[in-house]
Order: structure tokens, then C-alpha cells, then sequence
């Protein structure tokens, strides 16, 4: 064959090497800067590597958009969530008076917060978006504890990156990293179109991520861990979602 | 040695020339350095730059009628250029009856002699399709079939649209599909609900978008760099006229059969149908995407109010895809209807036909 064959053989093959050492060198920069997510492994893993790297760069303060009470969707749309068990409904009886917000893991002091407690302490009012990954859609008001303050009474400790959260209904729990987690948007939701959460909307207690989908919006929580690793939990790729096949970075 | 298929430049140059290409139009189609050079094929700036060298190859425009005028300024469309359909009509008997002893390219090598051999093999025996072309061609087509499904498949969840920031079952929809739905929470008549299919769906979904914006931005680019834009897509201004536009239509009105130079360039309808799929709808399909992710929301608020809200942004992009599906049935019936296999083949190899004497 010709030269020209030879020199296009080089040309691609010293393409071939910048590619892929420009793909080594990007992997490690992401893991460097905390931009692969838990479930970033398996076959769809570049691909959720790509959207959480590049959500995180563009919208690590960003903050949710926030609409006029006349926005407000009447009425919202409570989805179904699997029948709520015994431990909820003896709660329940007795007024959600006994409810407790457990706060360990990474923390200098450990708490945990009742539900009186928990309304005594600074909150936010927001009127912002929640999505479904279905496609449906409802816009509310949200009143809250910012999820930043209680990770400041406990005393965050600064190697944590990433809060789990559990629902009192078992093997419902998920988890978001810190720049979620200390977003002001982010809440322990106790408040809803200004009156009590109501139970179908996770009432007592909600956590409201407004900058992602609606699964990440765990109901009933009941227990929050800071971690700095999320291999211990559960099938180590983040939270209950991988395990049953949908993204852990749901802001897309 | 690689063989030209018909009508390359430098073998069917040749026919018209077997005794070797007069100096002052060698220069004038190569430049001093025996290499092609400038633009091609569009206009009067390419090096095939005006009615003389037409005359000059014995080529009749008046016949054309492209543009109402004698030379419509298109040229041969060598090297990837738009091709004059006249040019070809007029030159191939003389390329079939010429019975070549050799290949094409060993015929060009007798004529410019052989240190420009390379040089003319590689730049002018061009594919018909680039290789940038046929690559992110068909890593684009596999990309378009996996968010087809998928897409389809994070649908049937909530087979309803709404306009507008918000919308749910409790909301009047704008319409919705007479299809059953895979949430017993959506009401749609039916008496079953299909199996959840989201999860993998929409792991699949932004990965193949992935695959598909970085393919599309590497085309984009390396089309600037090539001009391909410019050669292949951007219609000549004399086809952008009534009887540009006539003409093709009626040719394709009478279910005419394609003709051998239409495997070597678009015709008018096509470069527009291309130009709107690559920079209207392809654009529109990725916005309205990222509209709907609410953390792209929060960084880009703007880019969701123009388009009316999140649930607006889904509505969009369901109505572009239906588009994108419908240009996708249209490309393929014509691929089958014009030459499967050759139109196949161009976008596999490059070369619409295996060699000169099989045609």
C-alpha cells in the first residue's frame, strides 16, 4: 500500500493514544473532584458519570426556580407509595408526637430531633417544582428546616460527602452529596401550601430536594447518617433507586 | 492502487482527454502544485470557475435548465462538491465507451505522470460520503434507536402532555395518546397496566443522548473544517428558485428513477430536509431535554421560559421526536427506492459502486 495508508495508520493511532489518555487522565480528575456518582460503574456508567460530572460543574449553587403562589397546582398530585406499615400507623395514632429525626454518622454531635423540636427551629418557605421521572408534574409550597442547619447543630464533620436518609417504610432510603445537601433549598420539609404536610405528601416529615426529581424527595424520614462513603450502605451504589434499577443522581 | 468509482474526477477527466489535459486547463483544475485546490464546486470560486472550462470539455448547458440559464455555476461536484446534473449526463457515455485497459486511477497516473500519483489518487478519488460522515452517520443512527425505545418507553409512564409549568392527573391535559399506560396511577381506559420499564429506559436514554451530542458536535466540527456544509448541504442559489424547487418535485412526483449523478449529490429537497434535521431539529430535541432536568432548570431558568414551562419543554420534545421518527421513515423508504444497496454501500465504504467496469 501506499505511504498515505501508513501515514493515516500513525495520524489515527496517535489519536487513538490522546483519546484514551485524555479519558484516563478525565477519570481521574472525576474521582479527584468527587464527580463520579456511586452507581458510575456498569454499562451505563459513563454515561451517568458524564450527567452528574457535568450537573455538578454547572449547578453546584444554582438555585431552583421559585414561582408566585398563584402557580401553586390545585390541586397537587400525591403519588401512591406501598401501604403504610405499623410503625407508621401507631405513630400516626398518636399524633406524630413521638416522631424523631435521628441525625448520626459524621457528626460531632449526634442527635436526634422531635417533631416539636423540629419546628421550633429557623425554617424556609419555598414555592418550587416537583417532577416525576414518570413526567408528570405539580408546583407547591414547601416549609422546612434547611437540611444545612441541622448538619450545622450536629456539627458536620469536613471529611463528610454525602447524607443518607431513610423512610420509617422499610428499604426506602437514598442519599445526595454534600453540595445537595447544603444547598438552601434542600429541606426537612414539615409544611405544605401553608398548612400540616399531609400525610400523602410524606407528612410528617419530608426531605425536599428541589433540584432533583421526585424519588429523591424521600417520605416519612425518620434517620439521617453523614457519611463519607457510601459503600456500607445498602449494595454500595448510593441508595435503595440503583437497586432497583434507576439512577442515584436523579437531576435530570 | 485504489479504483475510481464513475465519474471521479481524474479517470473521467481522462476519457475526455486521453491524449493528456492541455497545460493551461491543468493548471487551471489542479493549480501549480498539481494538487486540487480551492473551493469546490458552488459558485464561481471553486476550480471549476466558469463557462470556458465547460466549453472547454465539450459540455452543453443549455440543456439543463437549472436556473433558467445556460451554465448554472455548480460545476462537476468533484471532491465532494454539488454536482452539476449535466455535466454527468454529458460526460458518462463517453467514460462507459471509452473500455479502459486499466484502472481509472493507473489511466490518471499516464496523464499527470507519477509523482503527482498520490497526491491525485488520495484527493480526488474522494468517497462519496467522508469518513467523518459515514462514522458519525451510523453511530448517530444506532444513538437515534436507542433513545427511540427508551423514549418511547419513559412515555408510556405518563402517556399525557400538558403546556405550561406543571401538569398531572388531576390537571386537564392538552391531549393525551389512546394508549395503555405502565402506572395504574394514569387513567387511560384500559384495563391493565404495563410492566415499568423507566429505570434502564432512562439510563439509556441520557447515555445515548451523550453519544449522540459529543457524535454530533465532532460532525459539526470536522464540517466546518471540510466544508462539507458548504459543499453538500447549503443548495445552490440557482435551486433555491420556483423551477429549482419545480424541477426536483416534479421529478419525484413522477416516481422518476434516480440518475447516476444523484448518487454523487443532494438534491434540494434533500439539503434542506438535512439542514432542518441538523440545525433545527436536533438542536430543539437536546433543549427541550435539558429543559425538563430541574437542576439544568436551576442553572438556565431562561431556557425554560421561552419555551413556556417544563411540562411545554416535554410536549416539544415529544412533537420534535414524532418529526425526527417521520424524517427517519422518509430517508429510509427513499434509500430503498433510489438503490438500497448502492446508497448503502456510499454510507458503509464511500463508494456507491465496487468499480468503473461493473456498472
Amino acid at each position: 500500500m501506499s505511504r498515505l495508508s501508513r501515514r493515516k495508520l500513525i495520524t489515527t493511532g496517535l489519536i487513538a493514544t490522546a483519546g484514551a489518555s485524555g479519558l484516563a487522565a478525565a477519570a481521574k480528575l472525576a474521582q479527584r473532584y468527587g464527580l463520579i456518582p456511586p452507581d458510575g460503574g456498569g454499562l451505563y456508567g459513563p454515561g451517568e458519570t458524564l450527567t452528574y460530572a457535568a450537573q455538578r460543574l454547572l449547578t453546584r449553587h444554582s438555585m431552583a426556580r421559585e414561582f408566585d403562589p398563584n402557580q401553586i397546582s390545585k390541586p397537587p398530585f400525591a403519588n401512591e407509595v406501598s401501604p403504610l406499615g405499623d410503625a407508621f400507623k401507631r405513630l400516626q395514632e398518636g399524633g406524630f408526637t413521638d416522631w424523631r429525626l435521628t441525625v448520626d454518622g459524621m457528626a460531632a454531635r449526634p442527635a436526634s430531633f422531635s417533631l416539636g423540636e423540629l419546628k421550633s427551629l429557623p425554617w424556609r418557605r419555598q414555592i418550587t417544582h416537583l417532577a416525576c421521572e414518570e413526567g408528570w408534574s405539580y408546583i407547591a409550597e414547601w416549609r422546612g428546616v434547611p437540611l444545612s442547619h441541622i448538619l450545622d447543630v450536629v456539627g458536620t464533620l469536613p471529611q463528610a460527602r454525602y447524607v443518607v436518609y431513610r423512610s420509617i417504610q422499610p428499604g426506602w432510603w437514598e442519599s445526595i452529596d454534600m453540595a445537595d445537601a447544603m444547598h438552601p433549598q434542600t429541606l426537612v420539609a414539615h409544611g405544605m401550601n401553608g398548612g400540616e404536610l399531609p400525610v400523602a405528601f410524606g407528612g410528617p416529615l419530608r426531605l425536599r430536594v428541589p433540584r432533583q426529581l421526585g424519588y429523591k424527595s424521600v417520605k416519612y424520614i425518620t434517620r439521617l447518617t453523614i457519611t463519607d462513603s457510601l459503600k456500607r450502605f445498602g449494595k454500595g451504589l448510593g441508595s435503595a433507586s440503583p437497586e432497583s434499577g434507576y439512577a442515584w443522581y436523579a437531576g435530570i | 492502487m485504489r479504483q475510481a468509482a464513475p465519474g471521479r474526477s481524474c479517470g473521467a477527466v481522462a476519457m475526455v482527454f486521453p491524449g493528456g489535459v492541455p497545460a493551461s486547463l491543468r493548471q487551471r483544475l489542479y493549480g501549480s502544485a498539481g494538487v486540487l485546490t480551492g473551493s469546490v464546486g458552488r459558485g464561481a470560486s471553486g476550480f471549476w470557475p466558469d463557462e470556458a472550462i465547460f466549453a472547454q470539455l465539450g459540455v452543453d448547458c443549455s440543456g439543463c435548465g437549472v436556473g433558467g440559464r445556460a451554465f448554472c455555476g455548480r460545476g462537476p461536484g468533484l471532491a465532494g462538491g454539488s454536482a452539476c446534473p449535466t455535466f454527468w449526463r454529458s460526460l458518462m457515455p463517453r467514460v462507459h465507451s471509452a473500455r479502459p485497459t486499466g484502472t481509472i486511477s493507473q489511466m490518471a497516473d499516464s496523464v499527470w505522470g507519477s509523482t503527482s500519483a498520490s497526491a491525485l489518487s488520495d484527493t480526488t478519488v474522494r468517497p462519496r460520503h467522508s469518513a467523518v460522515v459515514r462514522a458519525t452517520h451510523w453511530i448517530t443512527t444506532f444513538c437515534f434507536l436507542a433513545l427511540l425505545i427508551s423514549g418511547v418507553e419513559i412515555l408510556v409512564s405518563h402517556p399525557r402532555f400538558y403546556w405550561g409549568e406543571a401538569g398531572n392527573v388531576g390537571t386537564a391535559p392538552l391531549f393525551k395518546l389512546p394508549i395503555p399506560a405502565s402506572r395504574a396511577t394514569v387513567p387511560t381506559g384500559y384495563g391493565y397496566v404495563l410492566p415499568d420499564q423507566n429505570g434502564w429506559s432512562r439510563y439509556l436514554h441520557f447515555q445515548s443522548a451523550w453519544v449522540a451530542v459529543l457524535t454530533g458536535l465532532l460532525y459539526v466540527v470536522c464540517a466546518l473544517f471540510q466544508g462539507h456544509f458548504r459543499q453538500n448541504l447549503l443548495p445552490a442559489r440557482a435551486d433555491l428558485s420556483w423551477r429549482g424547487f419545480s424541477t426536483v418535485i416534479a421529478r419525484h412526483l413522477r416516481l422518476r428513477r434516480a440518475s447516476d449523478e444523484d448518487a454523487w449529490s443532494y438534491n434540494v429537497l434533500q439539503r434542506l430536509t438535512y439542514l432542518l434535521v441538523i440545525f433545527v431539529l436536533f438542536p430543539l430535541v437536546i433543549w427541550t431535554g435539558l429543559a425538563m432536568s430541574p437542576a439544568i432548570a436551576s442553572a438556565f431558568p431562561a431556557a425554560v421560559a421561552v419555551l413556556g414551562g417544563q411540562q411545554s419543554a416535554r410536549t416539544i420534545h415529544f412533537f420534535v421526536s414524532v418529526l425526527l421518527v417521520l424524517f427517519l421513515v422518509v430517508h429510509v423508504a427513499m434509500v430503498c427506492l433510489t438503490g438500497f444497496r448502492e446508497r448503502l454501500r456510499a454510507m458503509i465504504t464511500g463508494r456507491p459502486a465496487p468499480d468503473l467496469e461493473r456498472v
